[in-house]
């Protein structure tokens, strides 16, 4: 330090309520207060900036061994060359604290939603017990399709429940049908399966449903819902653990992870529903031409790059591929998975009997 | 800016005259608080909310500082840190203990629920006994929270570099407000205004400013029950805005009731203007942009409907020993604090 700083400022001695006028000189080790008919000695590495002269604040700086005994500069000069002096001495660790906080928060986030929370949904996912996501599942469904129309017209059932057999013989998946117009087919713990009508009404044969179906049998056999539900838990979590309670924004942050677990998942399926498809002797055709058609609900978005990202299913075209190119492992004569009238049946199957 | 002290500060052996003329003041300006705001929220934004505990401070920074008292501004000297891991640790055991009983309680009520086995007794007893326990956690942490947050911010509130303390204990206080809250349950809210004033009590005799003990004498509480049914009968045609009429006069007899030695509270609330206080504040908290108006109104209406008066001597100007305030205190921020600005007192 060239010269030596004096500037006014307020001392409180921290014992009484009384402010005292003194000078404070700052020098290389440390600053003298003199005033009130007294002078004493801090030394610069004893320092804490307690507040900065900001928002219309005075500065305020404190003895570490005397944390009451209060050092008030309203007097910028004097309080720009004493925090100088203040981080030349003790460094500028004060300035790195809070970004190296917040990055080693980030990271732990990003780990744990990335790896972490994934590996142990996982790993759960299989072992929750049958009766466990069955009730879960249960109490699920009656969520979703709460007031909703059910379509219960019986050829139609029984259409669907032909539909089931033929492709899970021995399946113990519950399938309903709901009047919704969206084209769209959700799967749920413990087996639940929804169709919205308009997937059916959209869709222009009955192989074409099955496929879907398939796909969401798919999400069944690997847990999938059970792990989305174990995963978001865990999200929330750890996210409010490490917010202490968040926000909106958060929650839009979560989702979009929470999505590009779902592509992962829903090529998994895609991959299900072929092998199943073709064991069973039935067409992916009709998947693959359902999808080409684009009628699936989340691809009526207008085509955007974000598209991938947003939607919870991968890119229409990549899945139409990975479907055409499927190489099945032996040769197979496939057949409509219902008959015309089962499938008008089907098609009718939120008419009233 | 004239931060803290005025350089013409009496002396401390000094009194200041006794007037009825409220040593209170509040002198925030909204463009100071809108820059507080906006950095807050972008630095929010960009930390994907982890600087909230910083905003939350700075903020209190700002609004503390501008209230006078006896033309000496008050500081706060909190800081973001410590809300920081205080928030990590209590939250993040609050977290795991809610979790841990929800999954204990729901395995059982499931296994409750299958049809095909008879359920032990044993499950019902401890399944229904966990259910209560949640419960009871809850609400215990909710009064505790109450406690604790008036806790951290008065030892954080200082005068002159005199600071404030709480001295009893939040535990006692929280079983006291779950009892409360089981009377007023079982009379169907009848005992509200007892409830409301036994519970504001405790919390008041608990605190020190300075050396000096904070003192409650409620006198003529009684009279709140007029208002208080008359305003519940009036509740559902007036969609429950009659009961600012009741928050009002609660509040005028609670200040009403405390004395700090020399030092007397008062309280001019009335229904209406704390209704138009409270509506607005709410259209403009969820318009978001306004939300440092909201912080401003708040500390405005409260500044002029309090009134400090007495003299400040003896005891009050002398410190008090740090009596904790510390991590675990921060629970109570989460139920508080969302406008940013509560002393604990007022």
């Amino acid at each position: 330090m060239a010269s030596e700083t004096t500037f006014p400022a307020l001392f409180l001695d921290g014992k009484t309520a009384a402010s005292h006028t003194v000078r404070v000189q700052v020098q290389q080790e440390g600053i003298t207060i003199t005033g009130h008919g007294a002078s004493r000695r801090w030394k610069i590495a004893d320092l804490t900036i307690e507040q900065s002269l900001q928002d219309g604040l005075a500065g305020e700086f404190s003895h570490k061994a005397h944390p009451d005994q209060q050092l008030i500069v309203e007097d910028k000069e004097g309080y720009r060359a004493l925090r100088k002096q203040i981080r030349e001495v003790q460094g500028v660790r004060i300035v790195w604290k809070l970004p190296l906080m917040v990055v080693t928060i980030l990271a732990i986030l990003v780990l744990s939603v990335s790896f972490a929370i994934p590996y142990f949904a996982a790993s759960f996912a299989p072992h929750i017990p049958k009766s466990l996501s069955a009730k879960l599942g249960k109490a699920v469904f009656a969520q979703y399709i709460a007031g909703k129309k059910s379509c219960k017209n019986p050829a139609g059932q029984q259409a669907l429940e032909d539909m089931l057999r033929h492709l899970q013989p021995a399946s113990t998946v519950n399938v309903a049908v709901i009047q919704r117009g969206q084209s769209n087919a959700v799967a749920m713990p413990g087996g639940y399966v929804v169709i919205h009508s308009g997937l059916i009404s959209s869709a222009k044969s009955a192989d074409e449903v099955a496929g879907v179906l398939a796909h969401e049998l798919g999400h069944v056999h690997y847990h999938h819902s059970m792990e989305h539900i174990l995963r978001a838990f865990g999200n929330g979590l750890v996210i409010d653990m490490l917010t202490g309670g968040g926000g909106g924004f958060i929650a839009a942050g979560s989702y979009l992870l929470e999505t590009s677990f779902s592509r992962e998942k829903e090529r998994q399926a895609d991959d299900y529903a072929v092998r199943l498809l073709h064991e069973r002797g039935v067409s992916s055709a009709g998947l693959a031409a359902f999808f080409s058609r684009g009628d699936v609900h989340e691809n009526k978005k207008p085509p955007s790059r974000w598209v991938p990202y947003v939607s919870t299913h991968p890119d229409r075209q990549d899945r139409i591929k990975a479907i055409q190119q499927w190489k099945a492992p032996d040769v197979k004569t496939y057949a409509p998975i219902l008959s015309d009238e089962q499938w008008q049946a089907l098609r009718q199957i939120c008419s009233k009997s | 800016m004239s931060h803290p002290p005025s350089l013409s500060l009496p002396p401390a052996s000094e009194t200041v005259s006794a007037t009825r003329k409220s040593m209170l003041s509040y002198d925030g300006e909204i463009g100071a608080i809108y820059k507080i705001w906006i950095v807050n929220f972008l630095l929010c934004l960009v930390t994907l909310w982890i600087y909230r505990p910083w905003a939350k401070t700075r903020m209190r920074r700002y609004i503390y500082s501008r209230f006078m008292l006896d033309g000496v501004r008050l500081q706060y000297t909190g800081k973001g840190g410590e809300l920081f891991f205080g928030g990590l640790k209590v939250f993040g055991s609050i977290f795991l203990l809610f979790a841990l009983l929800g999954a204990g309680e729901g395995l059982l009520r499931i296994m409750m629920q299958s049809e095909s086995k008879e359920v032990p007794t044993i499950v019902v007893v401890v399944s229904s006994f966990i259910a209560f326990l949640s419960y009871a956690v809850y609400f215990m942490l909710f009064y505790f929270g109450q406690y604790a947050s008036r806790r951290y911010r008065l030892s954080r509130t200082k005068w002159q570099g005199v600071r404030g303390a709480m001295v009893g204990s939040a535990v006692k206080y929280a079983l006291s407000g779950m009892w409360h809250l089981f009377l007023n349950i079982i009379t169907l809210g009848f005992i509200m205004p007892r409830y409301d004033m036994v519970l504001r009590m405790k919390l008041v005799r608990d605190i020190r400013l300075g050396q000096q003990h904070c003192r409650f004498k409620a006198s003529d509480w009684e009279k709140l029950y007029t208002v208080h049914i008359v305003t519940w009968l009036l509740a559902i045609p007036t969609l429950t805005m009659s009961r600012f009429w009741y928050r009002a006069r609660l509040n005028n007899q609670y200040f009403k009731s405390m004395n700090a030695g020399t030092l007397h509270f008062d309280s001019v609330q009335k229904g209406g203007g704390l209704m138009w206080l409270f509506m607005g504040n709410l259209l403009l908290f969820f318009s978001v942009v306004g939300i440092p108006f909201v912080v401003h109104r708040h500390a405005k209406y409260y500044a002029r409907h309090t009134i400090l008066y007495g003299s400040l001597e003896g005891a009050l100007l002398e410190q008090v020993a740090d009596h904790g305030g510390g991590a675990g205190d921060v629970i109570g921020e989460s139920y508080e604090g969302t406008i940013d600005f509560d002393m604990g007192i007022i």
